[in-house]
């Protein structure tokens, strides 16, 4: 289907009055959707839910022994797995000219990071509900947003398709912090669930990546 | 350059032809070499690796088998690679599929499976160019302050291939499954599975096939290993194959789709999948075998009898009445050693069994850590003083002049590898009050010093606060007893 036939005029060959206000009305709708299909939505959900999928098995079988710090090393790194999930997800398939086909295109892009920001914090958090979860949803909702954040600006940086670099060198430090204790509320995965310091650096981290990724959008590479 | 540039073929254009397939792999190479990813990703990988890796290994006290003890032996050095390999080769592995190029490479004269072996043979070059260079900088690093021995190599091998195997298990994913969640789900699929795998060394109920892993730092680097014995590389040398199964399982399930090359090409392809997978299981099945000796773990169908012979070394000794002995490579604890154990000597002096002279021993994998024995006559307190908290710099540490004198009283009390009697506890609490160690301190010192019960804490201040000949005089009529166990905790004055 091209986008001529999206919504051909009913009855006739020329637009009528009517047929333009259904095209308008109906326009954001399907819009969306188109968007949404063009990033790959749909399977960054499936992907998503098989990451609370996992951290549900990771906690419910004692993949990490122990109630200390390492027990919140495997929340931590699919908590970066669902952030570079939603970071790859801004790359756009048609490159720059999508740049000019329109001013809707920094909403849909917000709606699509902010969506699936809210999507994998529920969903790692169900993945998590009552299995003793250090920190709980809490920390889940923080660590998400944080590095949520972080992957959007990688996108911004080196392109939708490699974006899930910026997430990952973020939660191997992280790990190192987590194991060390460190109180820098930078690396918030290693403070406590209550640690206001912690939760603004995620919270900064999250308005930077979901403004960049609105009004910017993920880097068009040039070439390989 | 098109096909219409290339001239024409002499007559005899069958030398030419081949001529021109031998120089193909080669200028594949060298364009995938520079139409790499990894040069990109070099600093990211490299800040890691300073990070984790270099700062851990020069922090601690200067021998081989402590500054690799982080990074090889708990494989962090793999941990600060692998995620962002396995990520970026799945990235080179599904370039094709980016670029919507599938259906035209495969029509051209270089079998597919050619063409992907290229990429990642370029993409491991660099990878394994970088892993050289960041371990042998860091090995500088410490030659520059180990006096002693030399470098594990062994565990290097192990490390660059499980490097390696992370690139090939990525390369496999990125070609046979594109799109755009691969890249992200290798590179964390990777970090989990090192994580965990790190986390199955430490669980003590874990079985031996758990050696296999290339970041299980169990049995791998104590200590004194290096010291004394050489490094067992039996671990290594099974992770090598383990590895070296990996990819060419990766490598070969490249070759077997359809369009990947000719029939012939692709049942080699096969035959090196089965090759790979042999191997894998035969690594497996040679770490089930594993079992940890006092030296290291050993496989015995890997074990070269040559790595158990002891290395040769003159001790370095002090020359006060009771002489103090200790490996070279432990020369500048000897002052804070002789220190520690000043105290203690000077408590127990002219007693039955007190030590004529105090030696290091190497530690062992199979005994308590910190168990130290009075052994011989003239008796030998024989103390092994790599398993205690080695302080940097090496004076002035508090816990590690207390573990020392620990170590020499447990032995001489005849406690042995335990906790020993209720009357041997509080015996060995009153003469480490006497040394300078109080009772509040003693607690969980190392494993043979837990928090005593109240009748052993009674019975220690009770002794403890004996004037010096009387104590004397009792430990001298009583010490046989005491260490054979004979003597309750009533008895004790």
């Amino acid at each position: 289907m091209t986008a001529a036939d999206a919504h051909r005029p009913p009855g006739g060959t020329g637009t009528t009055q009517a047929g333009r206000a259904s095209l308008t009305r109906s326009r954001p709708g399907r819009l969306l959707l188109l968007h949404v299909a063009s990033r790959r939505v749909p399977a960054a959900l499936a992907v998503l839910a098989a990451c609370g999928v996992l951290l549900r098995l990771g906690l419910q079988w004692h993949w990490i022994n122990g109630n200390g710090p390492p027990a919140a090393e495997l929340p931590v790194m699919i908590e970066g797995a669902a952030a570079a999930v939603i970071a790859v997800v801004t790359g756009s398939p048609f490159g720059e000219p999508e740049r000019a086909t329109g001013r809707w295109l920094p909403y849909l892009r917000l709606a699509d990071a902010l969506g699936l920001t809210l999507a994998s914090a529920a969903v790692l958090a169900a993945g998590a509900a009552a299995a003793g979860l250090p920190g709980g949803t809490l920390a889940i909702a923080r660590n998400v947003a944080g590095l949520a954040g972080l992957g959007l600006l990688s996108s911004a940086v080196l392109g939708g398709l490699l974006a899930w670099i910026g997430p990952i060198a973020y939660a191997v430090v992280a790990e190192f912090a987590i194991i060390e204790a460190w109180t820098t509320p930078w690396m918030w995965p290693a403070r406590p669930p209550h640690d206001w310091g912690a939760a603004l650096c995620a919270g900064l981290a999250l308005a930077a990546g979901l403004l960049v990724a609105a009004l910017r959008g993920a880097r068009d590479p040039a070439h390989e | 350059m098109t096909a219409a540039m290339v001239p024409a073929a002499p007559a005899s254009g069958r030398p030419r032809a081949r001529r021109l397939s031998r120089a193909i792999p080669g200028r594949l190479l060298r364009l995938e070499l520079r139409r790499n990813i990894v040069p990109w990703l070099l600093p990211l990988i490299v800040a890691l690796f300073w990070f984790d890796s270099f700062r851990g290994s020069l922090g601690g006290p200067p021998l081989w088998s402590v500054r690799t003890f982080l990074s090889l032996g708990q494989g962090h050095v793999v941990i600060d690679f692998g995620p962002l390999v396995a990520g970026a080769t799945a990235w080179a592995g599904s370039r094709d599929f980016r670029s919507r190029t599938t259906d035209l490479v495969t029509v051209t004269p270089v079998p597919r499976w050619a063409g992907r072996l290229a990429a990642w043979a370029a993409t491991i070059c660099w990878i394994e160019a970088a892993f050289g260079a960041c371990v042998g900088v860091m090995y500088w690093a410490d030659a520059r302050q180990v006096a002693w021995g030399g470098p594990p190599l062994w565990p290097v091998a192990a490390a660059a291939a499980a490097v390696a195997a992370f690139a090939a298990l990525g390369f496999a994913l990125g070609t046979l499954l594109p799109s755009r969640f691969t890249a992200p789900l290798a590179a964390f699929g990777a970090f989990i599975a090192l994580v965990l795998s790190s986390h199955a060394g430490f669980d003590p109920h874990s079985t031996s096939y758990a050696q296999i892993l290339p970041v299980n730092g169990q049995g791998l680097i104590k200590f004194d290993t290096g010291v004394f014995y050489p490094f067992q590389p039996d671990v290594s040398i099974a992770r090598l194959i383990f590895c070296g199964g990996l990819i060419l399982t990766a490598l070969g399930a490249l070759g077997l789709p359809p369009g990947s090359g000719g029939r012939t090409l692709r049942r080699v392809a096969a035959a090196v999948t089965v090759a790979g997978l042999a191997a894998v299981a035969t690594a497996v099945g040679l770490a089930g075998t594993a079992r940890l000796e006092a030296h290291g773990i050993v496989i015995p169908a890997l074990h070269d009898a040559a790595s158990d012979r002891p290395i040769p070394y003159t001790p370095v000794c002090t020359s006060a009445a009771i002489p103090v002995c200790v490996h070279p490579a432990y020369r500048q604890y000897l002052p804070a050693v002789t220190e520690a154990l000043s105290p203690v000597l000077a408590e127990v002096s002219g007693l039955p069994g007190a030590p004529a002279r105090v030696t290091q021993v190497p530690s062992s994998y199979l005994e308590p850590q910190g168990a130290a024995s009075i052994t011989g006559s003239p008796p030998v307190l024989r103390l092994p003083i790599g398993d205690l908290g080695l302080p940097l710099p090496a004076t002035d540490d508090a816990i590690f002049e207390q573990q020392v004198r620990l170590a020499a009283v447990h032995a001489f009390v005849g406690a042995g590898g335990g906790l020993g009697s209720p009357a041997q506890q509080a015996v060995q609490a009153a003469l480490l009050t006497r040394a300078g160690v109080p009772l509040s301190a003693q607690v969980g010192l190392t494993i043979f010093s837990q928090t005593p019960a109240a009748p052993v804490r009674a019975a220690a201040e009770r002794l403890a606060a004996l004037s010096p000949a009387a104590r004397h005089a009792w430990l001298a009529a009583h010490l046989a007893a005491l260490r054979a166990g004979h003597i309750a905790l009533e008895q004790l004055p």
